[in-house]
C-alpha cells in the first residue's frame, strides 16, 4: 500500500470518492494552481531573465510531476521543487558560457512593471509612489549581488524558507548558505544605505 | 562585540554580524540577551529592520501579483509543455566538435573547388593562348614522331626482333598503316 507524504491533502473527490487522499503531486492541476506562481517569481528574480523563467518554471513542474513516485517527503513540495528549479538554473547557466551573444537585457526583468502590481487599495498615493520605489530599489539591488547571493536571499526572505531548507534546495552546506546569506544582506544594507 | 560606556558597560556593542544574524533568525541566545538590556543596539537593529522589512514587504507583494499575473498568460497544462533537452558539457564539445569538422570539410571541398576552376581556367587560358593551337608546331611534332615510329619499325624488322617472337608482319602491316596515314596527336 502506498504510504503518503506530510504533505498530502484531504480534497473534495466526486463520484462518492469523497475525501480520498491525494498527494499534491498527483494532481498537476493542483500543483500548478498551487506553486507555479512562487516558482516563476523566483526563477525569474534569481535569473533576472523573465522569458527564460517561464520556460524554466514549466520544465520544474513537468519534472516534478513525472518524478512523482520518487518524491520521499522528507521535505515538503515546495522546497522540492524549488532544489528542482536551481539545478535548473545551473544547467542553464553552464551552457550559457557558450553563449557569446548573450542577451541578457534584452529580457530583462522590467522592474517598473513588477512595482505597478503594488496593491491600490488601502493607501494613499503617497504611499504608493514609496511602494513602487522600494520594489524598484530592492529589485536593483537584487541584481547586483551574486547568483548564489541572490538565490538564497530570495529563498529566505521572499520564499520564507529555513537554513536546513535552504541548504538542501541549494545542495550546499548549511554554514554555506549563512555566508551567503551574511554577504547578501551586507550586500544590501551598504546599498540602502541603512547601517545597524 | 566590541566596549562601550553605558548604563550596560559591563556588556559590549554588537557587532553588524550579530545584528544581521538577529535579522536571519539565527542569533545566539546571549546576543538575544543582549538586545533584551542594549537600548543603542535594539534602536540600530529596528531601524535597519524596519527599513529592510518594509522594502522586502513591498517586493514581494509586488512581485507575487506580479508573476500571480504572468502565470495566468501560460498555459495551464504543462503536459503540453516539451521539455527542454538538457544540455549536458558533453554534449555541447560533441556538437562543438562536430560543427568544427563540418566547417574543416567545407573549407576543403571549398578549396578543391577553387583548385579545379583554377586549373580549368588555367587550361582555358593555355588553350587560348596564341602558342596553343600552332600550325608549325603541330607539322613539326608530327614529323618528328612519325619519324620516331619508323625507327621503332625498322628496329623491329630485324632478325633479333624475331628471335624474341615479334611478329615483323603486323608490325610491318602497322607500319605501313602508320606511314601511310599520319598519326593523329591532336584533334
Amino acid at each position: 500500500m502506498r504510504t503518503y507524504p506530510s504533505s498530502c491533502v484531504a480534497l473534495e473527490w466526486p463520484l462518492g470518492t469523497e475525501g480520498r487522499v491525494i498527494s499534491e503531486l498527483d494532481d498537476i492541476d493542483l500543483l500548478v494552481k498551487t506553486y507555479r506562481a512562487r516558482l516563476l517569481r523566483f526563477v525569474t528574480f534569481s535569473t533576472g531573465d523573465p522569458d527564460l523563467a517561464e520556460t524554466i518554471t514549466q520544465d520544474c513542474l513537468l519534472k516534478a510531476y513525472n518524478a512523482r513516485e520518487s518524491f520521499r517527503g522528507d521535505s515538503s513540495i515546495n522546497t522540492w521543487l524549488t532544489s528542482i528549479a536551481v539545478n535548473l538554473i545551473r544547467d542553464h547557466q553552464r551552457t550559457q558560457k557558450f553563449k557569446f551573444w548573450k542577451q541578457a537585457k534584452a529580457t530583462a526583468v522590467d522592474v517598473t512593471d513588477v512595482a505597478s502590481f503594488i496593491a491600490t487599495d488601502h493607501s494613499s498615493q503617497e504611499q504608493q509612489l514609496i511602494a513602487k520605489e522600494q520594489v524598484a530599489r530592492l529589485s536593483g539591488i537584487i541584481e547586483t549581488i551574486s547568483q548564489n547571493q541572490r538565490t538564497v536571499f530570495l529563498m529566505k526572505f521572499s520564499d520564507e524558507m529555513d537554513l536546513a531548507d535552504i541548504s538542501e534546495a541549494m545542495g550546499m552546506p548549511i554554514n554555506t548558505v549563512k555566508t551567503h546569506l551574511h554577504r547578501a544582506l551586507k550586500a544590501v544594507r551598504s546599498q540602502l544605505g541603512a547601517q545597524p | 562585540m566590541t566596549p562601550h560606556n553605558s548604563d550596560v558597560s559591563h556588556l559590549s556593542h554588537l557587532s553588524e554580524d550579530e545584528l544581521d544574524e538577529v535579522l536571519l533568525g539565527i542569533a545566539a541566545p546571549e546576543v538575544s540577551a543582549h538586545l533584551a538590556v542594549c537600548a543603542p543596539c535594539t534602536e540600530r537593529l529596528t531601524i535597519f529592520q524596519t527599513e529592510l522589512q518594509a522594502q522586502i514587504s513591498a517586493f514581494n507583494q509586488a512581485s507575487l501579483a506580479w508573476s500571480e499575473a504572468r502565470s495566468n498568460t501560460i498555459s495551464r497544462d504543462i503536459r503540453q509543455h516539451k521539455a527542454t533537452p538538457r544540455l549536458t558539457l558533453p554534449a555541447v564539445w560533441s556538437g562543438a566538435a562536430a560543427l568544427v569538422l563540418a566547417a574543416t570539410f567545407a573549407l576543403h571541398t571549398s578549396f578543391q573547388h577553387a583548385a579545379g576552376s583554377l586549373d580549368a581556367a588555367n587550361s582555358a587560358a593555355t588553350l587560348s593562348s596564341p602558342d596553343a593551337v600552332h600550325p608549325e608546331h603541330d607539322q613539326h611534332e608530327l614529323a618528328s614522331d612519325n619519324a620516331m615510329l619508323a625507327a621503332i619499325d625498322s628496329e623491329m624488322g630485324t632478325p633479333q626482333a624475331a628471335q624474341f617472337g615479334i611478329f615483323q608482319n603486323t608490325n610491318a602491316a602497322i607500319s605501313t598503316q602508320q606511314t601511310d596515314a599520319p598519326v593523329q596527336v591532336r584533334d
